[in-house]
């Protein structure tokens, strides 16, 4: 039976060329995802005070840390998109690790804002939801293809990784153009988007990745071809 | 693999050829003698096929080989347990539509779409078929008459199933 599995392959194999490293992809996803950010920023326009508010620590550490998240979620997504490249968890620990700080440090902001201020809770602003995912959607696609081009075999994490990607790299987006800093309002409607997004990572994983669902089926023995 | 990946077809045949004993090894090992056994292993080397352009050149061939087929090995478990709860399903209805079947003189009609649907099957699928549950052979006795193996029996069955599934549409359920 493999014997005629292996002829088949054989006649079925054109040269391919390999793939480039993580490393070389990540590094090509970051430019274009880049250039993206920055074309969705300015078609949004940039917030009216951000000279005023980019070299503050809070802004500084925000921008750091969901640029790690997004930049390690991508570089993540890479890594297991290669069958046996994954050496330790800490590929699939860190960007989540990334990604939970922000929420932290935002929850610790809400928690120790002035007493009525915590009360309060943040005005309704979807748009800002939008603005997230919408900034993020362009390299989070060009991510998800560029991955599937690959052999990703842990369909879930590769998911959630890429997913968690565009969404981080959506709410750094909105940094640049939403001027509300509130920690309430950026849990809510920057964090929470980002995390709902890397959830649906799970589905979309075992959807859009899936490399071999179109796999012949196995010629049945003594038949000669394929069955049913 | 490098040859392989340049397109030289003997390699590759070489290659293939090398590692099936590998992978049956290791899909023994780790399954028994499961009767999917053959389908890991032919799931493995299509994998293999699939994700060939993965393989960098500049690492060692064996992480990447052993991580293929470590987890298309749990995919086809899960698969072949999903298709057993199915067959068994199958099987339920289709004892079911046995008995269900009209007595002479009642609606032949249904009898005949049966029939006629069992015999416009692919003729490995029709002879499966007829001899489990008309003939109400053994899976053992259909794959020694039918040079075939028993999982092989088994996967034919239930794609011949899914076809009457199909062409009986909601009368297959009893609708």
């Amino acid at each position: 039976m493999e014997r005629e599995l292996i002829d088949l392959l054989v006649r079925d194999a054109r040269p391919v060329r390999p793939l480039a490293t993580p490393a070389v992809r990540l590094a090509r996803w970051v430019g274009a995802a880049a250039l993206c950010l920055t074309a969705g920023v300015g078609w949004l326009r940039v917030r009216h005070d951000l000279a005023d508010v980019w070299t503050t620590p809070g802004f500084l550490l925000q921008a750091a840390l969901l640029l790690s998240a997004a930049v390690l979620s991508a570089g993540g997504a890479f890594v297991l998109s290669v069958p046996g490249a994954e050496r330790r968890g800490l590929t699939r620990g860190l960007p989540l690790l990334a990604a939970a700080m922000w929420g932290l440090w935002l929850a610790a902001g809400w928690g120790l804002a002035p007493a009525g201020a915590a009360a309060e809770w943040p005005r309704p602003a979807p748009m800002c939801a939008v603005e997230v995912i919408a900034l993020g959607l362009a390299p989070g696609v060009l991510l998800f293809v560029l991955v599937r081009q690959a052999a990703p075999l842990r369909l879930t994490w590769t998911g959630v990784l890429a997913a968690l990607a565009t969404g981080a790299l959506g709410a750094l987006g909105s940094q640049f153009v939403c001027a509300d800093d509130s920690p309430a309002h950026l849990l809510l409607w920057h964090f929470l988007p980002m995390a709902v997004l890397a959830t649906a990572g799970i589905v979309l994983g075992r959807v859009i990745l899936r490399w071999d669902a179109k796999r012949h089926d196995p010629p049945e023995a003594g038949a000669g071809g394929h069955g049913g | 693999m490098q040859r392989a990946q340049a397109g030289d077809q003997q390699a590759y045949h070489d290659l293939l050829t090398a590692l099936v004993p590998v992978v049956r090894r290791f899909v023994q090992h780790r399954s028994g003698r499961a009767p999917w056994a053959d389908d890991a292993v032919q799931d493995v080397l299509w994998s293999l096929h699939r994700a060939r352009h993965t393989w960098n050149p500049a690492r060692p061939f064996s992480p990447w080989f052993y991580a293929v087929m470590r987890h298309r090995l749990i995919d086809t478990a899960r698969r072949a347990t999903r298709v057993s709860r199915r067959e068994t399903a199958d099987e339920l209805v289709l004892a079911q539509t046995a008995a269900d079947l009209p007595e002479p003189g009642e609606d032949a009609d249904r009898a005949a779409r049966v029939r006629a649907a069992v015999e416009a099957l692919p003729a490995r699928q029709r002879d499966v078929v007829r001899m489990l549950k008309l003939e109400e052979r053994s899976v053992r006795e259909v794959a020694g008459r039918l040079g075939m193996s028993e999982s092989n029996v088994k996967v034919t069955a239930h794609r011949a199933y899914r076809v009457l599934r199909e062409r009986l549409g909601g009368w297959w359920h009893g609708a």
